[in-house]
């Protein structure tokens, strides 16, 4: 203490990590790992993304496919344009939206584990979905919204029982596991009491799976995606100070209760979206935010990387999950589950010998 | 992330996309969809009215009726889904009559490439099962959906007939149905003596409820054929009495007919028919609780599976 | 007494069916340094937070430049009023540099997300609270002396007139809570900040404030110069404690020097001391 008074003449200090970028009075950082991440990741998934076109039943020449792509005539239009296209590209934004809503899930909670396939919103989707499935209530288009309805509720019932004059995030996540076994067996329920044919469409979508999803399931997902992009452009720097404890974050003028409301909304609807249009589909918004944390070494889980992660994740798992025992093939949840099971387990040690989960109480 | 970032990011992906399939070349050409001889002609489906070739000559079933109607009629189709991965295509129909039939993914879960890479010339399932799939099935191949399968069973082989341009085959393949059912109920002593035994089925399933079948399935509707009696509770219409394992009881009959869906321990088959409560039951006391072949029984929907139920029946009753 | 900025108008405060603190008055003195002390569970804290808006009024308010607190958005407070919780939680992972800069939240916007301004802020309180060294750290590596530190360059970073501080020493040891309080006269007097801070010690806070306001079961009991309101009474009256009141040797303010309760005669000792000394 003493000695800085003497050494008066300090360098400037900035956020480690961060370019500058400015423009008159507008001035922006960009953490320069996150977006080095980013472009990284972009690559990568453009790659896969050209490998998901090109192989299948038939393997088609990434030329033909670019053909297709660009609008020009080609032979492999209906096999690459009506068959694998809308597929990818639903996968794809399923799984920006599970990267998304997982990380504004973990951040509100404060926890790791708090994503929305731990905490009971996907299974709440799920029930839905399957007691609408089952009481004939649904044709396909209209599942959507039950499973959007349903995440949305659970979610609002985890809340309803974690709330105690302030959310403490060890017992959000406690009572969501409780929430989510209860959904489950709910969703085992309506499987059970369901006719035979009801309950193999329950079952295919339980897993979560992309086999067999056309245009008309990508493109409603994509508007309601598109839509809520603001909102996520809000989130991305919104939810840099919801991981404070609601003191300090009050101290720093966060309008502490509206923002954790509005990213947990934003977050639990993405999950959901995601949910209705493919089915659960296991730990993609678990592992995308701590993965893509762990790539930048930011203090908050960045969006841009957790989207594109999730989008990765799901479309690298679903490849194989189609090419492996064609012609059968695999719901892309078995391979996602596959990776992200010892995950979670290698979460729960680690957090149980290195530190208690961080949370204070409002 | 700023938006130069997100913008950079995709000019890299689009040049790095661009870079990889420059150095790769060629095309495949697709073989022209194999025109079928003929006329055409529409028939109404569960989806609308479709135009359907005469006498189609590549065929995808993509449900267990459409593919034993197809044997039936003496059409070999070129691709079929399985129950399960690596299960063969049927476990009932002559080997020889399958054989060489294209696996195209599972039931409810066909793979549409490999459909499209068969260039079928028709494709039949039913919108319970592919609804879903409805729209990519058609620009396929003109695709001719039931509503479902199961009790149905004449009315959709009457339409598969027609799209599959077997309507006169059909005809004598109903008449050899009927012909055979009088047999069977002749071997079981007549209808009078029929209607007089009390016939129940019961499906133990794995992860769901015990199912006394009633009326409005598949075998429901051959015992009705065959004139036999049923036990009140399960002869009206419907799909099942479901039951837990206590209740069995009310799957009580004169004659009981059982199988397993899934493993015999989980679905509750061993437990159930080791017990008490079973023993009690009339069919099991007169020795006449026969344990079948589920895959046959319940999914052997069509002609030549209702043609050898009968003869299992026959076979167990008389 | 001076003007004051921020004010207390029959103030009650209540966690859930517990009434806190009851019909208080207070005016914080501008440019000082005030201190609250009192025993444990007097409301001292809940008073700072409801200071601070971060506790909601039952009844009364609480004013800055005369506009009620819960009328006006936290991120205009924020822009006046620097707060450090008693036991703040830092973002996982983050860095010393990151978490000062966070300070700077209130002035920044979605375009505006490090200007010139930011930088001599976030420089200057890293420099004055002699963590600039640790800049590239992350928190959760840092002692507990340091890491209080870095969480009063936050709250200086914020730039703000009035800096609250709830029991800024806790879990520090003694060189590090008299560097932490000096640090906080210092910038009281070279920068004219308002500081109200809670201490749980009597004799730092007797040692620091310009203004000591005692509490007891949700009221204030005396308020003043230190040197004028710590008595033996006081002591005896807040902290139910027998003691002496002896001039710092130090700072020749009042040192309180609790009586040996384990003494027969101790309350007789102490008094005659005590009156030796006035």
């Amino acid at each position: 203490m003493t000695a800085s008074l003497i050494e008066s003449q300090a360098a400037a200090v900035r956020p480690g990590g961060y370019s500058l970028v400015r423009r008159g009075r507008a001035s922006f950082l960009v953490h320069r790992r996150a977006a080095i991440a980013s472009c990284v990741l972009a690559v990568l998934t453009a790659a896969v993304c050209l490998a998901y076109l090109c192989l299948g039943e038939r393997f088609v020449a990434p030329a033909e496919v670019l053909n297709t792509l660009s609008g020009q005539p080609s032979t492999a239009d209906f096999v690459v344009g009506e068959l694998r296209l809308p597929r990818l590209v639903l996968g794809l934004m399923v799984g920006a939206a599970f990267g998304v809503g997982g990380a504004l899930i973990q951040t509100v909670a404060r926890n790791p584990l708090a994503s929305p396939d731990i905490i009971g919103v996907s299974q709440g989707a799920s029930a839905l979905t399957i007691g609408a499935l089952t009481f004939g209530v649904g044709s396909f288009s209209v599942l959507p919204y039950f499973s959007v309805a349903g995440g949305m509720i659970a979610a609002a019932l985890v809340y309803f029982f974690a709330w105690r004059g302030g959310l403490h995030a060890a017992r959000f996540v406690l009572i969501g596991i409780g929430v989510a076994i209860a959904l489950r067996s709910v969703v085992h329920l309506f499987i059970t009491k369901g006719d035979y044919l009801v309950a193999h469409q329950a079952q295919v979508w339980i897993t979560g799976s992309l086999n067999g999803r056309g245009w008309d399931e990508a493109a409603p997902l994509g508007w309601t995606l598109l839509a809520l992009a603001p909102c996520v452009v809000w989130a991305a720097r919104a939810q840099r100070n919801a991981a404070f404890d609601d003191d300090t974050a009050t101290a720093l003028g966060v309008p502490l209760q509206r923002t954790r409301l509005g990213l947990a909304l934003l977050g639990v609807f993405l999950a959901s979206v995601a949910t209705g249009a493919a089915g659960p589909v296991d730990f993609v918004a678990l592992l995308a935010p701590q993965i893509a944390r762990r790539l930048t070494r930011t203090a908050q889980i960045p969006l841009l990387c957790s989207a594109l992660l999730g989008a990765l994740i799901v479309v690298a798992a679903d490849l194989p999950a189609r090419l492996l025992f064609a012609p059968v093939e695999l719901p892309v949840g078995v391979l996602t589950a596959a990776v992200g099971a010892p995950y979670l387990i290698w979460l729960i040690v680690k957090d149980r010998s290195v530190r208690g989960s961080t949370g204070g109480v409002a | 992330m700023t938006p130069s970032i997100t913008r950079r990011a995709a000019a890299v992906a689009v040049v790095a996309a661009l870079a990889v399939s420059a150095t790769a070349c060629g095309s495949e050409k697709e073989d022209a969809k194999s025109a079928a001889g003929g006329g055409k002609h529409t028939v109404t489906t569960a989806m609308g009215k479709v135009e359907v070739s005469d006498s189609p000559k590549r065929v995808v079933v993509l449900d267990t009726d459409a593919l034993d109607s197809a044997i039936t009629l003496g059409v070999k189709p070129v691709g079929a889904v399985t129950a399960e991965a690596g299960a063969p295509i049927s476990t009932y129909l002559p080997e020889d009559k399958v054989k060489g039939i294209k696996a195209v993914g599972l039931i409810m879960e066909p793979n549409l490439e490999a459909i499209d890479g068969l260039n079928p010339d028709l494709i039949i399932s039913s919108k319970a099962r592919d609804e879903k799939s409805y729209k990519e099935l058609s620009k396929i191949a003109p695709t001719v959906f039931t509503e479902t399968t199961g009790p149905d069973w004449r009315k959709n082989f009457e339409l598969h007939a027609d799209v599959l341009g077997k309507k006169d085959e059909a005809k004598k393949v109903v008449a050899d149905y009927e012909k055979h059912v009088t047999e069977v109920t002749g071997a079981l002593g007549g209808a009078d003596k029929a209607a007089r035994t009390k016939v129940g089925f019961v499906r133990f399933i794995e992860g769901a409820d015990t199912r006394l079948y009633m009326n409005d399935t598949f075998v429901g509707s051959i015992l009705k054929d065959l004139k036999v009696g049923r036990p009140a509770n399960v002869d009206k219409t419907g799909f099942s009495l479901d039951i837990s394992p206590e209740r069995i009881s009310e799957g009580n009959s004169d004659v009981i007919f059982y199988s397993t869906y899934g493993d015999p321990a989980k679905a509750k088959e061993t437990s159930v028919t080791g017990g008490k409560l079973w023993k009690k039951l009339d069919g099991v006391k007169n020795k006449k609780a026969f344990k079948v072949d589920d895959s046959l029984w319940m999914l052997g929907i069509g002609y030549t599976g209702a043609g050898q139920i009968l003869d299992e029946m026959k076979k167990n009753l008389s | 007494m001076t003007e004051s900025r921020l004010t207390a108008r029959d103030l009650t405060l209540a966690y859930e069916e517990r009434t806190v603190v009851e019909g208080l008055d207070l005016d914080v003195p501008h440019g000082r340094v005030t201190v609250i002390v009192g025993p444990n569970a007097c409301g001292k804290s809940t008073l700072l937070r409801a200071l601070g808006r971060l506790l909601k009024p039952r009844r009364g308010s609480v004013l800055l430049d005369g506009t009620e607190l819960s009328r006006m958005a936290t991120r205009t407070i924020a822009q006046s009023i620097g707060l450090l919780p008693q036991t703040p939680v830092a973002p996982e992972a983050i860095t010393v540099a990151d978490l000062v800069a966070r300070g700077r939240q209130p002035h920044q916007h979605w375009w505006q997300q490090w200007s010139e301004e930011d930088e001599r802020a976030v420089t200057d309180a890293m420099d004055r609270t002699d963590v600039t060294a640790l800049a590239a750290r992350p928190v959760d590596e840092l002692s507990g002396g340091q890491r209080q530190r870095v969480w009063i360059a936050m709250a200086l970073a914020q730039d703000t007139d009035l800096l609250l501080l709830d029991e800024p020493t806790t879990y520090l040891d003694i060189s590090h809570q008299v560097e932490v309080l000096d640090l906080v006269r210092q910038l009281n007097r070279e920068r004219g900040r308002t500081v109200v801070a809670v201490l749980h010690d009597l004799n730092q806070a007797a040692r620091y404030a310009d203004h000591l306001v005692a509490m007891k079961a949700g009221r204030i009991v005396a308020q003043g110069r230190p040197t004028e309101i710590v008595t033996v009474d006081l002591v005896r009256d807040v902290f139910g404690l027998a003691s002496v009141v002896v001039p710092d040797p130090v700072t020749g303010g009042p040192l309180v020097v609790p009586g040996s309760p384990w003494h027969q005669d101790s309350s007789a000792a102490a008094a005659a001391v005590s009156a030796e000394v006035r």
